[in-house]
């Protein structure tokens, strides 16, 4: 299996609470995870310690055999620009800007020309279904079509990992299981490997691995 | 809310307590002014002169039988002949210079206590003499009249600074602490909101909202005080350029603390409870955020008629027409000039919401274009302060203009100053003493013809005893002047010409009583003289050589000329009053009173533009603050997205500087045509102030440059995921 992304021994505290204990994972290319717990149960903390984003207090996270904690913060941000992608609970989408220009944001961020970009963009956006609504402000999207752009731009780089926070959490069930459909083809026509962190045991059933949190303790389920 | 409220309450303080300062200086000066009495045992003679820009003044006292006297506040017996008691700063200045010792003649037993003076630089002394040495003496009856001789600052000037401070500094401040207040109800009325859900009344958040408001108001407005009273004791020893102050006078009376203390919180509270309403009225809504509605395009439509005014009366000045005068301009100007500022202030939004889906739309650049789209869909959020400074800007650069129409009036702007004493003043010896005074370029005589002063109106002449040469020099152009002979000059620009006619008979007195007469030849000099001079339209040039023989030294006056720099007046000044103490001594075209009061006035617009920066620029970084916290969970994302740290700095950046940068960059350019159109019909030689538009320019840029910088902390590097994690 091509390892894309490996967490061994990973420890994280905020102050004295120990959020992740001893954690250990790993992601192949095209691989989608979902872990799942409760609230409070530390997959956040652990999904941002995966994404480089923050800095475990013990062990390593390495992204194809580099680890974070080597790469000075430029590096890292230009793998985060480059390699990865995020889909957040909220979506987080930039309200001023049109659907094209939100999903187009990583590609310019990038330093890809604006209307290569924003061709791009639009070509993600129509297969999500969204191709009518290519100029209009994210802020007069309903829920669930503002999920799609936040998947669109989480993929529109092609990257080989993204994490998802919730990405359904704040949708209705029939949505919810639409975009979750959307997102999960579209990642894995693209070989990306995808990370989950969910309530929702309908969510990672869709995955190829599951893996549950507790008191900030990883355990992998072992499908029967 | 505390800190916004200290700084703003100090502000408030400093500008409320410029008025006590002035009238306790004021009181001061009033009280020592000298009332003319009928029989009296002394006699007294006042000579006010200018020292640079600062008035001196001397009061000459000569006792002239023995007996009690009255004595003015600060000193506790009038000197005696050859005595002299003066204002410490006037000790100061003559340990120094030679010229000022010149001035006091007498020995100096004492200075004037600080209840004797208008503050601590007053230049004043009081000097003993003998009832000969002053001869136009009037005897003294009291000390202190009912109103003040030398105010200040006059009551209509402190009526225009009033305002102009309040326009300055008030209003950033108001739209300062509304901004304060809202930001600090806006950060409870989600609590308060959630208290609601839970069971609270209405009256009770409202409640829970004013406590916390008024607390934290009033505190701040505590800790602004105690900041103000601090600076004042600083301030009032280092001062301000021509007006320095004790520093009990800048104490604030109670209606100032007053307002500070309970209008501060009120307002904050008046302001806080809006939100809570809000909060307490709707919950639900205040826990969602809505798109704010585009900006009005009706607002900029007054700059049409405003501008439309304004640059026409450039354009005219610009083409050559003179448009000063007139009722129509003295409504049509000030109407213009509110017009244009009111626009500026209600069309701003939409234009720079305009000029950012444009910049937008072209643009090829991510910092720019992510700037622009949230400036597009939310102009008013920083606009509402930068307004504040908008105004500001547009305000200084009036204030520029009535600066120079009132430095206009009390200063020639000739490069030639000219000094007349009565030749009565001076004994032969001074004269010639006087002519060598250094610094000086040149000196003439001139003679009043004979006048009865009945009631019947008889023309009168004036004759220069000059040459050619003297003319040429001492005035801005002359031609067709030819030596050995009379000749009367012309002035083709003299607002009216009354040239006696050719031929006409002028008697000048001569020192035995009898008259002699000089005839207006039919040659005439053409001459441009500097405003005001000696050398009017309608004088008569007459040669050394043939000037009449023991004229009256009672109609003649003595005319000195330099240069018009303020030093080389100072010097001429100093060098004439110590060679004749007594003599008064006329600086031609200089206001000297009005001079002092130019500093004063200009001292405290300075500060007051100073003060309103500091508030209008904090009400920005505070507004830019909070619009930073309200989207730090996009920033947040972007920065997860691989965002560079100079992306987010370059967004931050981008949307502080567009909007202040056009605002300012309009204000600059709509109020220096306002004071251009002010300054053309206010009929002064100064249409166009080029060298004000530079400190302008540098004050719009530093501020921009500023608030830019400010905003900068907020784009923090590290990326920290809870911010976009919701509660």
């Amino acid at each position: 299996m091509d390892t894309v992304l490996r967490a061994e021994g990973v420890d994280l505290f905020y102050g004295e609470q120990h959020a992740v204990r001893k954690a250990d994972f790993s992601l192949a290319r095209g691989e989608v995870a979902a872990i799942m717990g409760s609230s409070g149960s530390g997959k956040s903390s652990l999904l941002y310690c995966l994404a480089g984003v923050l800095p475990p207090t013990n062990g390593t996270v390495s992204f194809e055999g580099v680890p974070f904690s080597t790469l000075p913060d430029e590096e890292l941000s230009a793998l985060r620009r480059e390699r990865i992608g995020f889909v957040f609970q909220y979506g987080e989408l930039l309200s001023e800007l049109t659907v094209e220009e939100n999903a187009a944001l990583p590609l310019r961020l990038a330093g890809i020309d604006k209307d290569r970009a924003h061709v791009i963009a639009a070509q993600v956006l129509r297969r999500l279904g969204l191709g009518e609504l290519l100029r209009r402000r994210t802020s007069k999207l309903s829920g669930g079509q503002a999920q799609r752009v936040a998947v669109a731009r989480a993929l529109v780089h092609r990257p080989d990992v993204v994490f998802a926070d919730e990405p359904t959490g704040a949708l209705d069930s029939t949505n919810a299981a639409q975009v979750l459909d959307e997102f999960l083809q579209l990642a894995r026509g693209q070989r990306t490997a995808v990370v989950i962190v969910t309530h929702d045991a309908d969510v990672a059933a869709r995955a190829d691995s599951q893996y549950t949190m507790s008191d900030g303790v990883l355990a992998q389920r072992v499908a029967v | 809310m505390t800190a916004g409220s200290a700084l703003g309450v100090a502000c408030l303080a400093a500008v409320m307590t410029i008025p006590t300062i002035i009238a306790a200086h004021d009181a001061r000066t009033q009280a020592r002014e000298i009332e003319p009495g009928k029989h009296s045992n002394v006699v007294f003679y006042e000579l006010l002169d200018p020292y640079g820009s600062q008035p001196l003044q001397r009061t000459f006292l000569a006792r002239k039988a023995p007996g009690p006297v009255p004595l003015p506040p600060g000193i506790e017996r009038l000197p005696a002949a050859g005595e002299a008691i003066v204002s410490p700063k006037l000790r100061r200045i003559m340990a120094t210079s030679a010229g000022a010792r010149g001035l006091v003649p007498g020995r100096v037993i004492d200075v004037i206590a600080p209840e004797g003076l208008g503050g601590p630089d007053d230049l004043y002394a009081y000097i003993g003499t003998t009832p000969d040495r002053i001869p136009d003496a009037m005897p003294l009856g009291s000390f202190g009249i009912d109103h003040p001789w030398h105010p200040v600052v006059e009551p209509s000037t402190l009526d225009i600074l009033r305002f102009t401070l309040a326009c300055v500094v008030l209003l950033p401040l108001v739209i300062f602490l509304s901004v304060c207040a809202r930001l600090s109800g806006e950060s409870r009325a989600r609590r308060l909101a959630a208290l609601r859900l839970i069971g609270l009344s209405i009256k009770g958040t409202v409640r829970v909202n004013a406590a916390e408001t008024v607390a934290a108001a009033g505190l701040g407005a505590v800790l602004g005080l105690a900041g103000y009273l601090g600076a004042n004791e600083v301030m009032a020893r280092v001062g301000l350029p021509g007006l320095r102050w004790y520093p009990a006078d800048g104490r604030p009376e109670w209606s100032t603390l007053a307002m500070c203390l309970v209008g501060c919180p009120a307002l904050a509270w008046g302001v806080g409870l809006f939100s809570a309403r809000r909060a307490a009225l709707s919950p639900i809504a205040v826990r969602r955020t809505a798109e704010g509605r585009p900006p009005r395009k009706v607002g900029a439509l007054l700059l049409v008629p405003g501008l439309g005014v304004i640059s026409g009366y450039c354009a005219m000045s610009v083409m050559g027409y003179d448009p000063s005068g007139g009722s129509a301009s003295s409504t049509l100007v000030p109407c213009a000039v509110l017009l244009t500022g009111a626009g500026l202030v209600f069309g701003l939004p939409s234009v720079t919401a305009w000029l950012a889906r444009r910049l937008a739309a072209v643009s090829k650049s991510l910092p720019l274009t992510l700037a622009m789209r949230r400036t597009e869909v939310d102009p008013g959020s920083s606009l509402r302060v930068a307004t504040g400074l908008v105004l500001l800007v547009f305000g200084a650069s009036l204030t520029q203009g009535v600066l120079i129409e009132l430095e206009q009036v009390s200063r020639r702007t000739a490069p030639l100053q000219e000094y007349r004493i009565g030749l009565k003043n001076l004994s032969p010896a001074q004269r010639a003493a006087v002519a060598r005074v250094p610094g000086l370029r040149d000196h003439v005589v001139a003679y009043e013809s004979w006048d009865d002063f009945s009631d019947e109106i008889r023309p009168t002449v004036t004759a220069i005893v000059a040459t050619c040469a003297q003319l040429k020099a001492l005035t801005e152009r002359t031609a067709g002047c030819q030596d050995g002979r009379i000749q009367q000059l012309h002035d083709d620009r003299a607002a009216y010409w009354n040239d006696p006619a050719p031929g006409t008979r002028f008697p000048f007195t001569l020192e035995d009583g009898r008259k002699t007469s000089l005839t207006v030849p039919p040659d005439r000099v053409d001459t441009h003289p500097y405003d005001i001079s000696v050398f009017s339209s309608g004088s008569l040039l007459v040669p050394p050589s043939l000037a009449p023989r023991g004229l009256s030294v009672e109609a003649g006056s003595m005319t000195l000329v330099s240069d018009a720099d303020t030093e080389t007046v100072r010097r001429v000044l100093d060098g004439v009053g110590a060679l004749a103490p007594t003599a008064e001594v006329e600086a031609v075209g200089i206001a000297v009173e009005a001079l002092a009061q130019l500093t004063v006035v200009r001292s405290l617009l300075v500060v007051g533009m100073v003060l309103g920066l500091v508030v209008g620029v904090a009400a920005f970084v505070v507004s830019a603050a909070d619009r930073a916290l309200e989207r730090r969970g996009q920033v947040a994302a972007l920065g997860l997205l691989g965002a560079r740290a100079g992306t987010l700095r370059g967004v931050q950046v981008v949307q502080v500087v567009v909007p202040l940068g056009v605002g300012l960059g309009g204000a600059v350019v709509a109020g220096w045509l306002a004071k251009s159109s002010y300054l053309i019909t206010g009929g002064g030689a100064v249409h166009w102030d080029w060298e004000g538009l530079p400190l302008l320019v540098g004050s719009a840029v530093a501020v921009t440059g500023v608030a830019a910088v400010a905003s900068l902390p907020m784009v923090r590097r590290h990326v920290d995921p809870e911010h976009i994690r919701r509660d």
